[in-house]
């Protein structure tokens, strides 16, 4: 976190509320990515990170200014959007509601866009088909490049948990590349919970 | 043909020795099941990698500066609703407890008993206050009555008046800690 941030979060934490919208400004793509990744839908996305916001905005006073803000607030974020999912049960996932802010590609050619969305689609139903923490921990490697003790600070689970949910995520993920349409996929998935976990 | 410890490999991702590079790459050039998996793996993690990350719909900052006082409100309404709700449950309870010890220390016709002379007393009370009431009344002049009646009911009016005025107040003040602008 720079030194513009820490000031800010001492304001906050001093009780200026307007000062919290710069922190709105700063994180809401990430914090939307990640609930967008996590939902696989968009109206269910922006308010998933309306409400972690939120969240934030409430607990900022026991914010640890020793650990990271970002690792913090994803955590709020993946909390909440894991216990929709749970609450939910049946996963859905919205494939032609894109969000409208998506990066444009710059090259004008329309195959090469199409075949981005579709691999998009494909990469969002993968997703889909994990466990909701599972997928969190993928989201949380893959797009925001966190490293393991930060996934576990994250989802408040060990290293080695972390690494055990990457490695079965990994496995689940190249078998349904591999065989779209198995039986596990049919049947929801047939997980075999390591003990540690 | 064995597969392990290679597909650990794959999918651990992680740090590989020399000799374990080897190793791997010469089990994957022979299976063929091993190379479909990893070459799937790695599909899949550049396909991850390369998405875009999606930002909210426009205008979400003010979305959320709009939300922000409604939602400050429902958590002070919310916060009321609970300091009443546990008032009352705490009272509640105080009255059970006193109830039962009342009732584990006293027989039911004794408490009875009890309850009816109170009533009773009170009542007498009350016909003692009255009188001396209409006494005091009897004594003092008409007119001081009519005052001490007008300026009484006025008090009491101007008090009422500064507490609705005051309610009115607190509705219509905006949730600390917010400023619209």
């Amino acid at each position: 976190m720079n030194i513009d941030e820490k000031e800010v979060l001492k304001q906050i934490q001093q009780g200026d509320s307007d000062a919290f919208t710069y922190i709105v400004e700063t994180y809401q793509t990430p914090v939307h990515n990640l609930c967008y990744r996590m939902l696989g839908n968009g109206q269910e996305a922006e308010d998933a990170a309306q409400e972690t916001f939120w969240r934030a905005y409430q607990s900022i006073n026991r914010y640890d200014p020793n650990r990271s803000f970002i690792t913090w607030l994803l955590s709020i974020a993946a909390h909440y959007c894991i216990d929709q999912q749970r609450k939910k049960k049946l996963l859905t996932f919205d494939i032609d509601l894109l969000p409208e802010g998506n990066v444009p590609d710059l090259t004008p050619q329309p195959e090469k866009i199409f075949s981005q969305k579709e691999e998009g689609k494909k990469v969002q139903a993968l997703l889909s088909s994990l466990k909701p923490i599972d997928r969190t921990a993928i989201v949380l490697k893959y797009w925001y490049d966190f490293s393991e003790k930060e996934i576990s600070q994250t989802l408040d689970i060990s290293v080695s948990a972390v690494k055990s949910r990457l490695f079965r995520a990994r496995q689940l993920l190249s078998k349904q590349w591999q065989f779209p349409k198995t039986e596990e996929v049919k049947a929801g998935g047939v997980f075999h919970e390591s003990p540690t976990i | 043909m064995n597969h392990q410890p290679y597909e650990n490999w794959i999918y651990s991702e992680a740090d590989l020795t020399r000799d374990q590079q080897i190793k791997l790459n010469q089990h994957i050039s022979d299976c063929n099941k091993c190379r479909q998996k990893q070459l799937a793996w790695q599909s899949v993690r550049r396909s991850m990698v390369n998405l875009p990350v999606i930002p909210p719909k426009s205008n979400f900052v003010l979305r959320w500066k709009k939300a922000l006082p409604n939602r400050i409100k429902q958590k002070q309404e919310n916060q009321v609703r609970l300091f009443f709700i546990l008032l009352f449950g705490f009272s509640f309870l105080i009255s059970a407890l006193l109830v039962t010890i009342l009732g584990v220390t006293h027989s039911p016709i004794g408490w009875i008993t009890n309850t009816l002379n109170t009533l009773t007393e009170i009542t007498l009370l009350w016909k003692q206050i009255s009188n001396s009431i209409v006494l005091m009344a009897n004594t003092i002049p008409r007119q001081m009555i009519r005052t001490l009646w007008i300026v009484s009911t006025s008090i009491v009016s101007v008090l009422a008046l500064f507490w609705f005025g005051a309610l009115w107040k607190i509705m219509k003040r905006e949730p600390q800690g917010v400023h619209t602008k």
